[in-house]
């Protein structure tokens, strides 16, 4: 299949580079994008032919950009687009559906789509060692990802990060490091890491080709709508680029042809009340986000202080007609607890975010109740147990014997749960 | 005494390959000033045609985000204060 991406173009004044490993512009400091021959994707791109293909994020591979065939997360993506019609009824709304990429092959988040494109891109560079700055779920997957394809990682990630995604990252042998500091100081040493040792960072050098993968989560939630675009996305924001990603898949499959009617989708953000930057900047009608010097939330894969995509994620968030809200930590709890209890999905503290900013704007009135939502859902819950381990009682203990358990169910009180229904022939 | 401007090494393309600047002024906004006039490579690419400040510039006083600071820019400098230009933030 051919190359149908033509270069990488800054985002602010449009200047054409080739595809090389950077991520600004040298003119104007501007993030790269990479783009596409459109009118070429079009011609060589059809459903049938998408959906004749295994389903997995690399079924959109025209508008992903590598010039060869996928080498790094071939099963990666195709999670599913689960209608929630437990949770609908609990918030009040018509149609509610959950994108579901707690359950992403390999490491159980979104970001196995964007590592599996900068892996795949690196090899083509021809990176041996690759690495990255992490809040937790990058690392998971940036360590399996180069543990399958034989390259040499190196993860940088906040000393204070959850154990299991610390763990979850050195089972894989990746060479770990925990840098005391913010995310955002993480981030500035691998910025300086990257260049000096000219590995391939997956979010800093090769973040324009890294970026593009998370596009995959935009095209199968329009494939699995029935080729149409929803009318309300909510969408957890860290580094900010997610959201942006979606809507950019929503339009590229307007541009070439896959879906007939133009995006109309509001775009909605979340974020944490202790790490607020784009949230902050959308609600004051600020140009630019102020970055926060030291987040304080229990949801650190979204503890982003200084987000690269803030600027471009709050502007879209205006011009869709979308908005953006952050929730408090109790709030990120009970959103992870309703997910759980309504729709049996566990998502990770991001999940709970979304969730909790979803029900936030419903009640504000700026998602209609009768109009039809996307919840993203980007991570797992058995990451960040530890948040969730107060709100959930432990359950009761008996000895093996029938006597013992009439006891307990005659006396519902001291179940953890509400006593079940009986089922009657 | 002057501030000193430190130039990361992916910044110094700009600055003809000086790695430490002393630049004069009383604020961060003021010694960035004085390191575009030193170097008139930066000039277009620190600020645009009006004059503003670009918004991916990213400086850091004595490590930390200037944008964080209340003053942001505006934010005073001491001739002990150590001032750093770095890439534009990406990550995430």
């Amino acid at each position: 299949m051919p190359d149908f991406s033509t270069g990488l173009k800054c985002r602010l004044c449009g200047k054409m580079y080739g595809k090389q490993p950077t991520n600004f512009c040298p003119d104007d400091f501007g993030p790269l994008e990479v783009a596409y021959d459109y009118a070429a994707v079009r011609l060589a791109i059809s459903r049938a032919a998408i959906t004749a293909r295994p389903r997995n994020m690399w079924r959109y591979r025209e508008l992903l950009p590598l010039e060869g065939e996928p080498t790094v997360g071939p099963q990666v993506g195709g999670t599913p687009l689960i209608r929630a019609r437990r949770l609908a009824e609990e918030l009040g709304v018509k149609t509610l559906w959950i994108k579901n990429d707690a359950v992403n092959f390999p490491t159980l988040s979104f970001k196995d789509r964007v590592v599996s494109v900068a892996l795949s891109k690196a090899r083509e560079f021809g990176f041996t060692t690759v690495g990255c700055a992490s809040t937790g779920n990058l690392a998971n997957s940036v360590a399996a990802n180069a543990a399958q394809a034989g390259l040499e990682a190196f993860i940088f990630v906040p000393a204070d990060l959850e154990r299991a995604k610390i763990l979850g990252t050195s089972v894989f042998g990746a060479n770990v490091i925990g840098v005391a500091g913010t995310y955002d100081e993480v981030n500035r040493l691998c910025t300086k890491v990257a260049f000096k040792y000219n590995w391939g960072f997956v979010n800093i050098n090769l973040r324009p080709f890294y970026a593009e993968g998370s596009k995959t989560m935009g095209f199968e939630i329009a494939e699995d709508l029935g080729w149409r675009f929803p009318q309300h996305v909510v969408c957890p924001m860290a580094g900010g680029a997610l959201i942006g990603k979606i809507h950019k898949a929503f339009t590229e499959m307007h541009a070439v042809g896959l879906v007939d009617t133009p995006v109309t989708t509001k775009m909605h953000g979340a974020q944490a009340a202790g790490c607020n930057p784009i949230t902050d900047c959308v609600k004051a009608n600020r140009e630019r986000h102020k970055p926060i010097r030291k987040p304080n939330t229990i949801c650190k894969s979204l503890a982003i202080g200084d987000p690269a995509d803030g600027i471009f994620a709050a502007k879209l968030i205006r011009n869709t007609g979308g908005w953006a809200e952050d929730v408090t930590d109790e709030e990120i709890v009970e959103g992870m607890l309703q997910l759980a209890r309504t729709e049996g999905v566990f998502a990770e503290t991001a999940g709970g975010t979304t969730l909790a900013v979803a029900k936030k704007l419903i009640e504000q009135g700026r998602i209609p109740r009768d109009e039809e939502i996307v919840l993203c859902i980007t991570g797992n819950g058995l990451k960040t147990q530890d948040c969730v381990g107060e709100a959930i009682e432990w359950p009761a203990t008996i000895k093996p014997a029938i006597e013992e358990f009439d006891a307990l169910y005659a006396d519902a009180g001291s179940l953890s749960h509400a006593k079940p229904e009986l089922v009657t022939a | 005494m002057p501030v000193t401007f430190k130039i990361d090494n992916e910044m110094r393309q700009f600055t003809e390959g000086v790695g430490t600047v002393p630049v004069a002024g009383g604020t961060v906004a003021a010694a960035l000033g004085d390191l575009a006039k030193q170097y008139p490579k930066l000039q277009s690419r620190l600020y645009n045609a009006t004059g503003a400040l670009n918004p991916f510039v990213m400086v850091l006083v004595n490590d930390e985000d200037v944008r964080t600071f209340d003053a942001e820019w505006e934010t005073p400098v001491a001739d002990t204060d150590v001032l750093e230009l770095l890439p534009p933030t990406s990550g995430g």
